[in-house]
């Protein structure tokens, strides 16, 4: 019905970014709206800056198949090409969010690098408070496979450290009373090795 | 101060191309080039004391006045957090300046820690607001390549404890606490996505607003524990979880006996004398009911309780040795002898429930699917016994040309064997047909294991190849090992196999890949081999070695860990979950020992 390629989405700061219809299919707040004569729809919850990186993942992924309602395949990552193009791993990035706090993805316990594709990767290699700000907007705008890659790269950045070392990376008091913190060390004496 | 807020506002949505040097105001601007510090950026410091004294020069701290910090003399940069957009210098003139003043200094809190101090650092921001806006507004106003060639500038002038300082800034600056800057829904979310439940507990001790979001949530602990790959013990306990307290319980449990097989830390050990001297055949535990089996060559059957030691001894039954037996949950014992007759009975009493006659030479292997009872024979045959029937004899299975050696069942219908005659085959249990014949060793094969998909089988000639079975199609042909491969273990992924020339390999039984191959793993041959979900036991003569799974899944060389080197022999090994069972010969004594690794 749509004879336009491109719709256009107004971000927080005033800025109209261009999407390809493809990729905004995978929007899950657009979906509804998608058939709309409308071109233009406001995200106001999201920047520009962060939009357009939604918008490079969302090209990246574009040709995906549709996520399984299951838990998916880990990728496999024979080759680490590091300068493809991303089209060879593209079908990997299937994981779904579908049940966040349910049963069976036992795939959280799967190695992180060798579950996500190195696009994805290189993708997610920005600073944190970009990376927040990426899964605010990924799920404001409802797109569940970068929401679930954004929340697995903010814990593995807390996954493997000691309790000392989590403050000093994410610039954290240590606001308990010692007589708290010999609690908790003997009642958790058995997380260290 | 009014004005400037307002001007700030007004600009903010007014990108403009300022000049490069950003000076385009105003009359109060002092003549000196300065940068103003943000004082919230200082973290609750003592800038607000500072401003106090310097009310009339509009809150600004005049640069050329101030001193890096001496390092000799043991001062520093204060470690500062930072908010957006502010903390940049205001033109190239000032970045020369940027420098901390030595009385500032002296104040300053070494209290870096922004989210204990939100709600003084807002109170201070509206003090210093309109000193703020100004910077601000010279920076935002800039065009994207004047601020970098500021910042190049200024990093260009840096000394080394400024190059530090600035270094710390800047990672403080793209750092932040995702637990508290997301919404408590997507913090949740991010925490379930933990890769490992015991990070959660090394949070938890990290501040208090963590420990309440941590420990607060016990969905997030029932999904992470029942996402986990648990013992049995492990899921017992889990099913009784209420409380977070519970499940961190479980992972604990899980945890200590994860960490008590990879480092043979076994809480208890139990050697218990085999029923007189001769070669354990055979061993089948079941931990969850508490009892181990044994089968020896002089023909002894003994069930045992795993935890007491106690035995109670089948009477006499077989005329030969037992090479096979397999037990069922609801206490039916079928053993296997040279004797050519397998025997059922009933666990309890003890009782000879019936003689499964027919075979014409050794029985050699037994399995219990179901209804029905498979055995193996030199005889070349198998045969389908049914329990319904009162142990009738349903199918002969005939076609091997030599002594079948193994059988492993695949799902619920079929079986797999092995024989002498260099094939395997597959049948269907239903209708006693043969469905497959799987062709392609040069030798005897002496060993299988099943995963969902395929069969692997060991031979004498040094191969194991992998099957599917209801197509005989040979996928993949693992030749790594130099002599017999006669023992193959399978747990999940995991397939283990031990040769007679003492290397060991491990291989991913889903993807096919070899994991681990260990050339010299024992100085002989390999007699016995168990896996579980941690370890792999392996013996030898006079050496009993334990192997953590994750050691060798890794890229270090494993350091196997001597469970014993007493053993002469090692005849057979079980690796259950919380128990290894090993029978063994020492100075001429059968003996079976019973490690519990259990916390």
């Amino acid at each position: 019905m749509t004879d336009s390629a491109k719709i256009t989405l107004v971000t927080e700061d005033g800025q109209r970014v261009l999407l390809e219809r493809k990729s905004a299919q995978q929007i899950g707040i657009l979906k509804t709206m998608m058939n709309s004569p409308n071109n233009i729809f406001p995200v106001p919850a999201v920047k520009s800056t962060i939009l357009t990186k939604v918008i490079e993942f969302l090209d990246q992924h574009a040709d995906d198949p549709v996520p399984l309602p299951s838990k998916q395949p880990i990728a496999s990552r024979d080759g680490d090409d590091d300068d493809d193009e991303g089209d060879d791993d593209a079908d990997v990035s299937t994981l779904t969010l579908d049940s966040s706090v349910s049963s069976d993805d036992e795939y959280i316990y799967e190695d992180y690098l060798a579950s996500v594709t190195p696009w994805d990767q290189r993708f997610l290699d920005v600073d944190l408070p970009t990376l927040i700000e990426l899964t605010k907007a990924a799920n404001y705008l409802n797109v569940p496979v970068l929401l679930d890659l954004c929340c697995r790269t903010i814990a593995r950045q807390m996954t493997g450290l000691k309790a000392e070392e989590l403050r000093k990376k994410f610039n954290l008091p240590n606001d308990f009373t010692p007589e708290e913190e010999a609690k908790m060390a003997a009642e958790f004496a058995w997380i260290e090795e | 101060m009014r004005e400037r807020a307002d001007h700030k506002a007004a600009n903010a949505n007014a990108p403009s191309e300022p000049d490069s040097d950003g000076v385009e105001d105003e009359d109060e601007t002092p003549e000196t080039p300065f940068v103003e510090i943000e004082p919230t950026t200082l973290a609750g410091s003592s800038i607000a004391a500072t401003s106090g004294e310097n009310d009339n020069q509009d809150d600004v701290i005049i640069l050329e006045n101030i001193e890096p910090p001496h390092p000799e003399k043991g001062e520093s940069w204060p470690l500062v957090s930072m908010d957006e957009d502010q903390q940049h210098s205001r033109d190239i003139q000032s970045s020369r300046d940027f420098q901390s003043s030595r009385e500032s200094q002296q104040q300053y809190s070494r209290e870096s820690q922004h989210h204990h101090s939100r709600e003084s650092q807002q109170q201070h921001s509206r003090e210093q607001s309109s000193g703020d806006a100004r910077l601000t507004d010279t920076l935002r106003n800039m065009t994207r390549r004047n601020r970098a060639a500021i910042l190049r500038t200024i990093v260009h002038h840096l000394d080394s404890s400024d190059a530090h300082f600035l270094l710390e800034l800047v990672k403080r600056k793209l750092s932040c606490d995702p637990l508290h800057e997301l919404p408590p829904e997507l913090a949740a979310l991010v925490l379930s996505r933990m890769a490992d439940a015991t990070g959660l507990l090394w949070m938890a001790r990290v501040c208090r607003e963590w420990r309440t979001q941590v420990l607060g949530d016990v969905v997030l602990w029932r999904h992470h524990l029942k996402s986990m790959p648990l013992s049995r013990p492990a899921r017992g306990r889990l099913e009784q979880a209420q409380t977070v307290s519970d499940y961190v319980n479980v992972l604990k449990y899980e945890t200590l006996l994860r960490r008590n097989w990879q480092s043979d830390n076994s809480s208890s050990r139990m050697t218990i004398p085999a029923l007189g001297v001769g070669v354990i055949t055979c061993l089948q535990l079941d931990e969850e009911q508490g009892w181990l089996i044994s089968g020896a060559d002089n023909g002894n059957i003994g069930i045992w309780n795993v935890n007491s030691g106690e035995c109670s001894a089948l009477p006499a039954g077989h005329q030969g040795g037992v090479w096979t037996l397999k037990a069922t949950k609801d206490g039916i014992l079928v053993t296997g002898s040279t004797d050519r007759t397998l025997i059922v009975w009933d666990m309890k009493s003890g009782a000879r429930i019936a003689d499964l006659i027919g075979h014409s030479s050794t029985v050699r292997c037994v399995e219990i699917i179901g209804n029905y009872i498979v055995s193996g024979s030199r005889d070349g045959t198998l045969r389908v016994w049914c329990r319904r029937s009162g142990f009738t004899c349903l199918h002969i299975l005939t076609g091997h040309t030599g002594s079948v050696r193994c059988i492993v069942p695949f799902g619920e219908r079929y079986i797999v064997s092995g024989s002498y005659d260099h094939t395997l085959r597959v049948w269907d249990l239903n209708t006693g047909r043969c469905v497959a014949t799987c062709a392609g060793h040069d030798g005897k094969v002496y060993s299988l294991a099943a995963s969902d998909e395929y069969i692997f089988s060991g031979g004498i000639d040094a191969k194991i190849r992998v099957w599917r079975p209801l197509t005989g199609e040979c996928v993949d042909v693992f030749s790594d090992h130099g002599a017999l491969v006669g023992l193959l273990e399978i747990h999940g992924d995991y397939l283990v196999a031990g040769s007679t020339d003492g290397s060991l390999s491990l291989w991913n039984a889903r993807t096919l890949h070899r994991l681990r191959f260990l050339e010299l793993a024992h100085r002989s041959s390999i007699t016995a081999l168990g896996i579980n979900r941690y370890a792999i036991i392996s013996g030898s003569e006079r050496a009993l070695r334990l192997w953590s799974l994750v050691e060798m899944c890794s890229d270090e060389p494993p350091e196997p860990l001597t469970l014993s080197d007493k053993a002469d022999v090692v005849w057979r090994v079980v690796a259950g979950e919380t128990t290894a069972v090993v029978a063994y010969q020492q100075t001429g004594i059968t003996r079976i020992e019973l490690i519990n690794f259990a916390p």
